[in-house]
């Protein structure tokens, strides 16, 4: 088990490298095959070309692109100078980039989007996982009757319609039409927990709209399947009790790859719900990244991809070790 | 069922994706394409010619939302329109734009009078007030300023802003910044004199009759060189107008509250009505209309206008289009630029084929209508000083002309037409609705266009800045806008139309137009001392600029912005291109 662990984390670890390497040449090699000097992009508006020199030198895009990448990697752990002469800026570790942009570490940016994405996310997570699980197992248990019928119609509509309509209906209903959430913005949880739901509310329930349809189906499907096994029919066989049946026997295997797909989702959530994040103006790290793609601040849209990536990678590894401690025949491979 | 989720939401990011880039490519985009929609006479108030709901009344919060943060809050390093605007509540510089609608007059801020040149235009002289402190206290002196301005020579630290006091002050051996400079002081800049507390004497490395408005910029706030944190000085740049930074989270808000420091007797420019200014960052255009629709907020600082959907809902409401409306000139203009060293452009006729051709009617539709702009005939658009009417190439209703463009194409003997290439901006909509209406206006005259699409992060820097990329390419005519840094005929017309300014790299003037009698009106109009003979020399540019037809003015841009119900003093001034936030209050 302990092997298993490892090889998963080395693997995962592999993954997040190679992906840093090809985001990396994404952005520093592809502008460069272009013709254009990223350090344009950080000198500002129509630069004298003494000025493009010295922001060439001070981000090192002079060297070597392989050196270019080893400064990147190793500042992610040891911090970086970026030097010109008597004027250095010091980007402490974990360093991943400096946004001359922004005149800050992308790690603070990523560190203040962070809180963010993680209140949205956490939130959104126990209102679809709670939801759509409950609707799920009702949905499987009254197959074929009309709340079931109801239930799978609601949640096809729910999967069908996109964040960026539901997230207006819903800012079009609470927030500008009937005033209960108006106004909205992020307050930190530790400024004031009352005002930090209150305003993180609506974005949950979008997105938990979503994601719950999916869970409701999800569930169904997978209890629909276990209710036929045969060790069910033992269980009812033996005379006990419905609830213990579905509560005890048929649920806990049903949850099973409800919970792997959980892990993913929350995985992907916590790199950024771009689309909800932006259309209520909550600054995670999705709405972070887009905004760094449109302002062409390359170290920022490498270090959110590379910390986002980092989020998913974890989460395929706590599932497939999960999935391990429950199903001993994966273990394995 | 897990390949079906992937497969949603990598639907819903793009299509995120699309929506954000086309939310932020809006920048100066009034909105979506086909314009459909003419509203005939609309009477909505225009802040470019009066002052609307003006009141003294202090106190209150001004709410303001903005579609992002500033570019910086260090006044060296900001260059976007609206925070040069934003600057005024946080930071006076040596002259400012007296608060008129409509007034391009500067008047004393820091300083106690605008100053004339001695010798025609390379010397200039200003006194400090009494009693002018920073945030802190502690005085504000001559030194303050010429280091607030050295700073700006440091490009590699501080950069982002205008270069003009680099490109008038740079001495031999050349200037590298306070952070390299040898002297113990750092104010080793020798063509600023600071002799004492109160006086700065600027040399000039040539004459320049537009100083003054460069010390009306955010370039001439002073910054204490103790509270000077280099490229950090944007988290908390030290005050010295009304206001000050309270609590700022960058890209999130920014809340500004008085400056005790600030003494309202040394100020003749600011009221600062409002006890202190919110600033929320980074929202949708959708979400920003409606919030102050609703009155959760006062202002878009952005200035770029309504969403199409709320304007729909204006344009068919006049009341409340009455109320909580303006529309303003932006000072901008759009144009297109042909590319006069790519054939058959380098012949006049083929580019005023083109100048002919051209329906403006349906570029203002292609921007949204008459609330997003009007026909422009001129370079020049009317908020710059010296701007004269005429139109040269006259088309009934400014909708185009096909016999005259097609005379002209035979004369440039092309008579059956050609085929060129426009670019354009791919991420901004309306940018490409007006390439799309010129592609069809040319197709009238037999002149097949190709239109080739770019983001606007790469298409000044990457396509349109580079004359060599230009001709091997064959990009014969190219969608732009502009509008000046400060609001005379110079600012406007230096760096897009001087033939003498052609960059390989970083260039401008993209129709690479080299024209004698251009350039020497640029050089009179900027020597010119009195009115009769600037208008002369200005009027000359513009005409000549439009009659080379190298650049062909499409349209003034215009905004229809709202604002709460409770805002005062809404007026517009040339010198930010937009309405002046420093007069605004919301007490009624």
């Amino acid at each position: 088990m302990a092997g298993f662990v490892i090889r998963r984390v080395l693997g995962g670890i592999v993954i997040l490298w190679l992906i840093s390497v090809i985001t990396f040449l994404l952005f520093f090699l592809v502008p460069k095959t272009l013709g254009s000097n990223p350090a344009i992009l950080f000198a500002g508006r129509s630069p004298s070309e003494a000025a493009v020199a010295a922001v060439t030198k001070k981000l090192g895009l002079d060297d070597p692109l392989v050196v270019q990448y080893w400064n990147f990697l190793k500042g992610i752990f040891v911090g970086r100078h970026y030097n010109a002469g008597p004027d250095t800026t010091y980007c402490p570790p974990p360093c991943f980039g400096y946004s001359f942009k922004n005149s800050q570490p992308v790690w603070d940016e990523i560190t203040r989007a962070l809180p963010i994405t993680f209140s949205l996310a956490l939130g959104a997570a126990v209102l679809f996982l709670v939801s759509g699980v409950g609707i799920g197992i009702l949905s499987a248990l009254r197959r074929g009757q009309l709340i079931d019928r109801a239930a799978m119609t609601l949640a096809l509509g729910a999967v069908s319609l996109p964040v960026y309509f539901t997230g207006l209906v819903m800012l079009l209903l609470v927030s500008y039409e009937w005033r209960l959430f108006p106004n909205i913005h992020y307050v930190p949880f530790l400024d004031n927990p009352l005002l930090w739901a209150r305003n993180l509310l609506p974005a949950w329930i979008v997105l938990a709209f979503l994601y719950s349809a999916m869970y409701a189906r999800l569930t169904r499907a997978s209890m629909l399947d276990v209710l036929g096994e045969d060790y069910i029919r033992t269980a009812r066989a033996k005379g006990l009790p419905e609830h213990q049946v579905v509560g005890k026997h048929a649920l806990r295997a049903a949850l099973t790859p409800v919970v792997t797909i959980f892990g993913l989702d929350l995985g992907s959530l916590l790199g950024g719900a771009v689309l909800t994040e932006t259309t209520f103006g909550f600054r995670g790290l999705g709405k972070t990244s887009i905004e760094a793609i449109s302002t062409g601040d390359l170290p920022t849209i490498l270090g959110v991809t590379i910390f986002a990536a980092g989020f998913v990678v974890l989460a395929n590894i706590l599932v497939d070790v999960f999935y391990a401690v429950v199903d001993p025949r994966v273990r394995p491979t | 069922m897990r390949k079906h989720s992937v497969w949603i939401r990598a639907g819903v990011l793009v299509a995120a994706g699309g929506l954000v880039l086309a939310a932020c490519g809006g920048g100066d985009d009034e909105g979506g394409g086909t314009g459909g929609s003419t509203p005939g006479a609309v009477e909505i108030p225009t802040t470019t010619d009066q002052l609307f709901y003006p009141s003294d009344k202090k106190g209150g919060t001004l709410k303001a939302l903005s579609g992002s943060d500033c570019d910086s809050w260090d006044p060296a390093r900001t260059y976007y329109a609206t925070c040069w605007d934003q600057q005024r509540w946080i930071s006076r510089s040596l002259l400012n734009y007296k608060q008129a609608p409509n007034s391009a007059e500067l008047v004393p801020d820091l300083a106690t009078e605008v100053p004339t040149s001695p010798d025609g235009g390379k010397t200039w002289t200003y006194t400090l007030k009494d009693g002018i402190k920073f945030e802190d206290g502690s005085p504000i002196t001559s030194k303050d300023i010429k280091y607030g301005i050295e700073r700006v020579f440091a490009t590699d630290i501080i950069n982002g802003g205008p270069t003009y006091v680099i490109d008038y002050l740079q001495t031999e051996p050349a200037y590298e910044g306070p952070y390299k400079d040898p002297s113990p002081d750092k104010l080793g800049l020798t063509s600023i004199e600071t002799p004492d507390d109160k006086t700065l004497i600027f040399h000039l490395n040539k004459p320049f009759n537009d100083w003054n408005f460069i010390m009306a910029s955010p370039s001439a706030t002073p910054v204490p060189q103790a509270k000077d944190t280099g490229d950090q000085y944007t988290a908390h740049p030290v005050a010295s107008g009304p206001y000050k930074f309270d609590k700022y989270v960058p890209n999130q808000s920014l809340t500004l509250v008085r400056n005790d420091q600030w003494d309202p007797a040394t100020d003749e420019v600011n009221k600062a009505l409002p006890d202190s200014i919110e600033i929320t960052m980074g929202l949708e255009a959708a979400d920003i209309d409606n919030r102050i629709l609703n009155g959760d907020a006062d202002i878009f600082l952005d200035q770029t206008g309504v969403d199409t959907a709320l304007r729909t809902q204006l344009l068919s409401d006049p009341e409340l289009r009455k109320a909580r409306t303006t529309v303003d000139l932006s000072g901008f203009l759009r144009y297109m630029s042909v590319t006069t060293t790519v054939k058959p452009f380098d012949n006049i006729h083929c580019r005023n084929a083109v100048a002919y051709a051209v329906n403006k009617q349906a570029q203002v539709l292609a921007r949204g209508g008459p609330t997003a702009g009007a026909p422009a005939p001129t370079m020049l658009p009317p908020t710059v000083a010296y701007y004269a009417d005429f139109d040269l190439f006259p088309t009934p209703n400014s909708a185009g002309d096909i016999e005259k463009a097609k005379a002209e194409l035979e004369a440039c003997g092309q008579p059956d037409g050609f085929s060129t290439k426009l670019t354009a901006r791919g991420n901004r909509p309306a940018e490409v609705a007006q390439a799309t209406a010129i592609q069809s206006d040319l197709k009238k005259i037999g002149i097949n266009v190709t239109i080739e699409k770019f983001d606007s992060s790469q298409y000044f820097s990457a396509v349109l800045g580079i004359p060599k990329n230009m001709q091997d390419k064959g990009y014969g005519l190219a969608m732009t806008g502009w509008g000046a840094d400060w609001p005379s005929p110079y600012g406007f017309f230096s760096s897009i139309v001087d033939g003498r300014k052609i960059l390989d790299q970083g260039n401008s003037n993209y129709a690479e137009l080299n024209d004698p009698v251009v350039n020497k009106g640029i050089d009179d109009g900027l020597a010119a001392t009195e009115d009769g003979a600037a208008q002369t020399a200005w009027t000359t540019v513009d005409k000549g600029v439009v009659q080379s037809a190298a650049y062909i003015p499409l349209i003034y841009d215009k905004a229809m912005n709202i604002y709460s119900d409770r805002i005062t003093n809404v007026f517009f001034t040339p010198g930010f291109n937009m309405v002046n936030f420093a007069a605004l209050g919301v007490v009624r």
